[in-house]
């Protein structure tokens, strides 16, 4: 390895560049296939977004479509149903951030606090388990349990109390998003949370222990703070994800009566492209500015990280 | 290590306590929903009207197990499924050992490039439309090809797949390469077989994945009998789904009068869950392991 390098490093000019290239031929040769298919499948259609600046004949094609200019965009920001959904998703999102992104992290302490191993150990399979269930299943699932003749209303009846149409109450239906969402994500999210917490120097709570911190005072004071790191990286993610997110949660949970008011950006992009005659430019375009406002999310808060001193995305992944 | 000798040798404290209450309520709630779901699919209506809390079934029947085989596609469902496992597994499995592999190689020309443009695929996306022009131009809508090539790669399970062979023995495969070893030789014969955890874990994340996709399929199939096993699920709920929660009033006298719909919808979710059910008690430590390689190496 080192010999490698030090023999690319010590010969510049080009026609060493193609020696290396030739020495390393099997290598590209197994990168080949994988190439093939980020071009076919991730870059034709990153390729095909330029659709948003088109109006899209089928028997065109994406390439020979006509161009329109920003006229998609210009009837995207005159569509109320747009607004809405951004308003929307800000809202789910900024609410999940709040109750959804703390779970697993609050999870995860309490299950580092847990003495017993094997106890924990079965814990953890438990609180996983639901991650490797399609939304399609846990939301079933959920609305068995909260259906009006399910388990919940039967519970509530045998309490004296009036049924409740959990699924069909607009108000009821954005709780029952955070809720599921936690109960189907929390336990596996926790997982990198433990990892960290392992990664701990056990010096320091013995440390802390000889100068008389209590268990929560440890807690609070040396496991939260050496996780930071990585609450910081999954927070840029999240970030990342904030104009999107939800669909196949939300598809499977919805009814046409609640629809309306859990109509996030993927759901309208979905409802427009498919059950209307449609404009897949007017289509492409919303998708395109939802990518573009994630985007700048995402690196601007990846900076942010970095000035504070956060090792931020790119130390995750180097 | 030490930590958890010294926590263990104290005495049990308030905290233990709440922690333990608390963690112990939160796997209830999560094992009784499926409890219930697995309960209902055994009843009879009669007896689920009686009381939807069932702890253990009086009268266990597989009156709705039956009902589903007969009248659903559940079994084509299965096949599809098995199908798009058996055949994208393999291929998924090699091009992202290989592409994970190339990525761990530490420098040859274009390296930086390569990464670069495996990663920005995780930033950004082309998104539905475009994806579903592409399939359609390809002359791929209704076959199972449409799914299988969509979901064939990840990026992320290339990304734990470069960060695991990045962590063995570089002067191991130095020395190979000394020998005269050619990448092939060294990739099949020296980093397989020193793969075997990283190679259990992709697979079982690509299966899980595999087995759980239905939005390639909702979008590109429209014909029935090739639905993958979830989208039937869907159709099953979706049809069964009865007017019950948009009106109380009419729901009720709506009930009684079907047949007991809620037996098979359950019936068709532990039939579509039971694989995984059986499966991941067993195999949890590798998915956990795979996270762990992912979030802590880095």
């Amino acid at each position: 390895m080192s010999a490698r390098r030090t023999l690319a490093a010590n010969a510049p000019g080009r026609r060493n560049v193609w020696i290396e290239v030739l020495k390393n031929k099997e290598i590209y040769l197994l990168a080949l296939p994988a190439i093939a298919w980020y071009i076919v499948f991730c870059y034709m259609p990153m390729g095909g977004l330029t659709l948003a600046f088109k109006s899209f004949k089928t028997r065109l094609g994406i390439l020979a479509s006509p161009w329109n200019g920003t006229t998609n965009f210009e009837s995207l920001f005159r569509d109320p149903a747009f607004f809405r959904s951004v308003g929307i998703t800000l809202w789910i999102n900024f609410i999940e951030l709040l109750l959804c992104f703390p779970a697993p992290i609050l999870l995860a302490l309490m299950l580092n606090e847990l003495r017993m191993r094997r106890y924990k150990k079965l814990l953890q399979t438990v609180y996983t388990f639901p991650h490797f269930l399609s939304w399609v299943i846990v939301g079933s699932i959920v609305k068995n349990l909260l259906s009006v003749d399910g388990v919940v209303n039967g519970l509530m009846a045998g309490m004296g109390l009036d049924k409740v149409s959990f699924l069909g109450n607009k108000d009821l239906f954005r709780p029952l998003i955070y809720i599921s969402e936690i109960w189907k994500e929390a336990g596996w999210s926790s997982i990198i949370y433990l990892a960290a917490i392992s990664g701990i120097d056990p010096q320091l709570y013995e440390v802390a222990e000889i100068d008389g911190a209590s268990r929560f005072q440890r807690v609070v004071n040396i496991t939260l703070p050496s996780i930071f790191p990585t609450i910081a990286v999954m927070l840029i993610l999240q970030m990342g994800g904030i104009m999107g997110g939800h669909f196949d949660q939300i598809y499977n949970l919805q009814n046409d009566v609640i629809a309306s008011s859990a109509e996030t950006l993927n759901l309208y992009i979905y409802r427009i492209t498919f059950q209307r005659t449609p404009n897949y430019g007017f289509s492409t375009a919303v998708s395109l500015f939802c990518s573009v406002i994630n985007m700048v999310l995402l690196m601007s808060t990846n900076k942010v990280a970095e000035r504070f001193g956060g090792t931020g995305l790119m130390g995750g992944v180097k | 290590m030490q930590i958890r000798r010294r926590y263990s040798r104290s005495r049990l404290t308030l905290m233990d306590a709440v922690v333990g209450t608390i963690l112990t309520l939160m796997a209830l709630l999560v094992i009784l929903p499926f409890y219930n779901a697995i309960m209902i699919s055994f009843v009879t209506e009669s007896e689920y009207f009686r009381n939807p809390f069932i702890l253990f079934p009086h009268e266990p029947t597989l009156e709705a197990y039956t009902t589903l085989l007969d009248t659903g596609n559940i079994l084509a469902g299965y096949g599809n499924t098995l199908i798009h496992i058996a055949i994208g597994l393999p291929i998924s499995m090699f091009i992202t050992f290989a592409l994970g592999y190339v990525l761990s190689r530490p420098a040859f020309p274009g390296r930086r490039f390569l990464y670069v443009f495996v990663l920005i695929t995780m930033l950004f996306s082309g998104g539905m439309v475009p994806s579903f022009l592409l399939i359609r131009s390809l002359d791929l809508m209704n076959t199972r090809w449409s799914v299988i090539l969509s979901c064939l790669l990840s990026t992320y399970y290339v990304v734990l797949v470069t960060n695991f062979i990045r962590s063995l023995p570089g002067s191991l495969l130095e020395s190979a390469r000394l020998d005269g070893a050619s990448e092939a030789t060294i990739l099949v014969r020296i980093v397989l077989p020193l793969s075997k955890p990283i190679l259990a874990t992709i697979a079982l994340f690509y299966a899980v994945d595999k087995w759980n996709e239905w939005w390639n399929s909702m979008l590109y199939i429209n014909r029935m009998e090739m639905y993958p096993l979830q989208l039937i699920l869907q159709n099953i709920i979706n049809t069964y789904q009865s007017a019950t929660d948009r009106n109380i009033a009419s729901a009720d006298a709506l009930n009684r009068l079907k047949t007991f719909s809620m037996g098979i919808k359950m019936a068709a979710i532990v039939v579509t869950m039971l694989p995984i059910m059986c499966v991941f008690p067993f195999l949890q430590r590798f998915f956990v392991k795979g996270i762990m390689i992912g979030a802590v190496k880095g």
